[in-house]
């Protein structure tokens, strides 16, 4: 990840703008990136410090500095280095300094020290020749590793993931980021949901019309300072962001060395998406995907589909629905969550959703393996519990759907 | 009942309604999670404003113990370290004690957690540092002792960090500790380092330093952190009584004729740039207008390098690596420290005349051998940048060699301090190699702006 300091950013009016790069600067970034790769491949078993140097070369004459140095920084990650396993530099330099130190207290005041007979007395310890041990003497620092390979991506790729690596640069400093996001596939929300929840950031959801919806994402101790603590979470957050259908995002962010405070935008329209497949429903776990089948072939006035809603209780969770069961007769649409056999916690927490009152009719399907009861969903009569064993069966869940379909309210 | 829980450096109230008028003002609603919320390090002022309510909770925020902190190696306080540990339990446990360099602050420290006997978390600002008061801790209470950095992760009631790994960790330690002590502590009000004290519900802190004032004025903020200043001790105070007897000396080096020719037009070159955009350089903002001017155009990038390179001439000055050739002549056998500003120089310094090196990519086993080897008299010196500028104990070093160094008074303190460790009959010396007729000379004179060159 690049960090801070390599955003090429520009500064208007209270906000941080990326610099666009058009054709001609993409071409650039293309041909400098071209440069650092075949400095890199030029270099394979050379020394880390010497790769550097030649990279120094290009970036003296480089238009754009900050975008070459970025370049570099994310070609340089790409690169394997390893230092040289065949001597053992701390034990070379104990006998080297050792030597030293003796020969230095016994000599007379008058004569230097003699390099060339420590290396010798050294050498002949270690077994090893004079030019051997210079050699190896610090061969363990980092500027003395060796380049084993090149990066295997080419110049077009590591351009591409340019701009997605400024914005991550940005949100690094971020504070607070504000997403609205469009239209999401439930796989790809529940991945970024669970992305949100991995990296321990709290958030707050609220509902956008016609299709959407308003995350205000920070941490536990954004509440009571504005700090940049959680910014790395942010910039690993923003993949799973761009994986999103639609998504805009807002963040404020402390920038510079006083930390002046700015707000930086950015959309899906502004980061090439690349590598990440967007279609709705290949995003169905494939029993997900084998229940929506079923369920289409099933001979019952329920249409089945992917959801797209997310189910919400301010202060409790979230709660993302895999399909929705639309009554062709009428009547307000049944959301079922495939829970699986994966945690019997994540049932719990639907079960105190669902009794907080989700604001829709849903039916979550658990496996048996998680031992719980069907009965423990009995207090709601908008909600139910469909308990399976093994595979889950279409008709079996219909009649859940069936039986919430008809209830009289909503919790 | 209600419960106090604590969160990623929060502390939650749960169990109660919004607006009931018991809960004290120190909290506030977070609609995110439905619940009170309030930062970490406010913990006694919660639980005593709870209690003024009589309001009862299940307190399960705090998660530390209380310890049976005895030593099993006990020393004889100083008057002035006794002085100290009264002064900070006077204070209700929080505050900061600065003593010089070699004063024993780390006595302080063991005295401390002997006297609260609460689980405590070592902060300091080097591996070094980390390795120094892990060895400290063990031997003095004869228990197991954490570490957490440098590749380590072992949580224990003693247990030692850097500022760096307390950052990051803090979050889901920062209730397991009653006692937090910040050695260096004027390294803690950064902006980063600070949630360490803010993301905690330590009621107990003590920090130690021998260089509290920052030129940025952000050692006010120690007072939130930690506590006042609750006990102050100068180098004057204690010089002779309980530290070595010392001597400064500044030795001005020329360059070579080719050094100077190379360094006089690398200057010019540097100069006429920020001549010619009207940069002033005396003023406060002056150096960083010239980084970010000289980063807009070729002539601005190769005005950098000309700075860049007219000072490793300065710094490194081949008259320099003579005379250190001298001074290790004129002191063999009084174990040396070699101080450099970059770690290029120690490295070339350390390959010509084969010195053992410590810089911050030197192993933690290989730095405890080095030191060790120093103070057994294997090695006659040791050649370092910037890692052992603060607080590492080397009770048998005498003389100091600045090589290189920032116009930091602080850095220039606390390297003199590095030798002032009182031993019998010691006398200790800090030697200043300055290339005449360069920026270093200014260099030298800001950093020599304390009591203890005069």
């Amino acid at each position: 990840m690049l960090t801070a300091d390599l955003a090429d950013v520009r500064r208007k009016n209270g906000e941080l703008f990326m610099r666009v790069l058009d054709a001609c600067a993409c071409a650039q970034l293309i041909e400098l990136a071209e440069q650092y790769l075949a400095a890199a491949r030029a270099h394979v078993g050379y020394r880390r410090e010497e790769l550097y140097a030649a990279w120094d070369t290009i970036g003296h004459d480089a238009k754009h500095p900050r975008r070459a140095a970025a370049l570099r920084k994310m070609v340089d990650d790409a690169c394997v280095f390893e230092a040289e396993g065949t001597v053992d530099p701390v034990r070379i330099r104990r006998t080297v300094f050792t030597l030293a130190s003796k020969l230095r207290s016994a000599r007379d005041r008058t004569s230097p020290l003699d390099r060339q007979e420590i290396l010798a007395c050294a050498a002949s310890e270690l077994g090893m020749t004079s030019d051997a041990v210079e050699h190896a003497l610090f061969a363990d620092l980092r500027g003395e590793h060796l380049l084993m390979a090149a990066p295997v991506s080419n110049a077009e790729s590591i351009a591409c993931d340019y701009e997605l690596a400024q914005a991550q640069a940005i949100l690094l400093r971020a504070v607070r980021v504000t997403c609205e996001v469009r239209a999401a596939s439930p796989g790809l929300f529940r991945a970024f949901f669970a992305r949100l929840k991995f990296h321990k950031l709290l958030f707050s959801v609220e509902r956008m019309q016609p299709k959407g919806f308003r995350l205000i994402v920070d941490g536990p101790f954004s509440m009571f300072d504005s700090v940049s603590r959680y910014g790395v979470r942010f910039a690993l957050l923003l993949p799973a962001l761009c994986a999103l259908d639609a998504w805009s995002l807002t963040a404020d962010v402390r920038w510079g060395k006083s930390r002046e405070p700015f707000v930086f935008r950015l959309s899906s329209d502004d980061i090439t998406k690349h590598g990440v497949d967007d279609g709705c429903s290949i995003h169905l776990s494939d029993d997900v995907r084998a229940l929506l089948d079923e369920l289409r072939a099933a001979n019952t006035h329920f249409a089945a589909e992917p959801a797209t809603a997310l189910l919400d209780v301010p202060g409790l969770g979230v709660c993302i629905p895999d399909l929705v069961l639309r009554d062709e007769r009428g009547g307000p649409p049944v959301h079922v969550e495939v829970l699986g056999f994966w945690s019997r916690d994540a049932v719990f927490r639907r079960i105190e959703l669902a009794e907080r009152g989700l604001g829709a009719r849903i039916v979550f399907a658990v496996c048996a393996r998680l031992r719980v009861s069907a009965e423990l969903l009995d207090g709601t009569s908008s909600s139910a519990l469909y308990v399976y064993k093994g595979k889950m069966s279409a008709r079996a869940l219909l009649a859940h759907v069936e039986r919430v379909a008809l209830s009289h309210g909503i919790e | 009942m209600p419960t106090l829980i604590f969160s990623a450096g929060t502390i939650e109230l749960r169990g109660i309604a919004r607006g009931d008028p018991r809960v004290p003002s120190l909290f506030a609603w977070d609609e995110r999670t439905a619940c009170f919320r309030a930062p970490a390090i406010a913990y006694v002022e919660i639980v005593y404003a709870l209690r003024a309510r009589g309001l009862d909770v299940d307190d399960c925020a705090r998660a530390y113990d209380a310890i049976d902190a005895h030593p099993v190696v006990r020393r004889m306080p100083r008057p002035y370290q006794e002085e100290a540990v009264h002064a900070w339990q006077k204070h209700r446990g929080r505050g900061v004690v600065v003593l010089p360099t070699g004063a024993g602050k780390t006595h302080v420290a063991v005295m401390a957690i002997e006297a609260k006997k609460r689980s405590a978390l070592v902060l300091a600002p080097t591996l070094d540092l980390v390795r120094q008061w892990y060895d400290l801790l063990r031997t003095t209470f004869g228990v197991r002792v954490g570490v957490i950095g440098g590749g380590d992760y072992e949580v224990l009631p003693l247990t030692v960090t850097t500022y760096d790994s307390a950052y990051l960790h803090i979050e889901h330690l920062g209730a397991r500790f009653g006692l937090l002590v910040f050695d260096e502590c004027h390294h803690l009000p950064g902006k980063t380092y600070q949630l360490a004290a803010r993301l905690s519900l330590a009621p107990y802190r003590l920090g130690l330093t021998a260089t509290l004032e920052r030129a940025d004025g952000l050692h006010h903020e120690l007072d939130a952190l930690i506590g006042p200043v609750v006990y102050r001790k100068e180098i004057g105070e204690l010089s002779g009584d309980y530290l070595a007897e010392y001597e400064t000396i500044r030795l001005e080096v020329e360059l070579t004729d080719e050094e100077r020719a190379e360094h006089d037009r690398e200057r010019t070159l540097y100069l006429d740039f920020v001549a010619k955009n009207g940069i002033h350089l005396g003023s406060p903002q002056g150096f960083s207008t010239f980084i970010a001017r000289s980063a807009r155009s070729p002539e601005g990038r190769r005005a950098m390098r000309g700075y860049r390179r007219q000072r490793e001439l300065a710094f490194a000055a081949s008259a320099k690596l003579v005379y250190v050739e001298n001074l290790l002549d004129l002191h063999r056998g009084e174990p040396t420290i070699i101080f450099t500003q970059d770690n290029a120089t120690a490295y070339r310094l350390a390959r010509r005349l084969f010195l053992p090196i410590i810089t911050h990519q030197t192993r933690v086993t290989e730095r405890s051998e080095i030191l060790a080897g120093l103070a057994s008299g294997t090695y006659g010196a040791i050649v370092t940048s910037k890692v052992l500028n603060e607080g590492v104990d080397v009770r048998e070093a005498s003389v100091a060699i600045v090589l290189s160094g920032s116009g930091s008074v602080r850095e220039h303190v606390q390297r003199l301090g590095r030798v002032l460790r009182k031993k019998d009959g010691k006398r200790a010396f800090l030697y200043e190699l300055v290339t005449a007729k360069t920026a270093e000379a200014g260099t030298s004179d800001r950093r020599r702006e304390h009591d203890a060159y005069r």
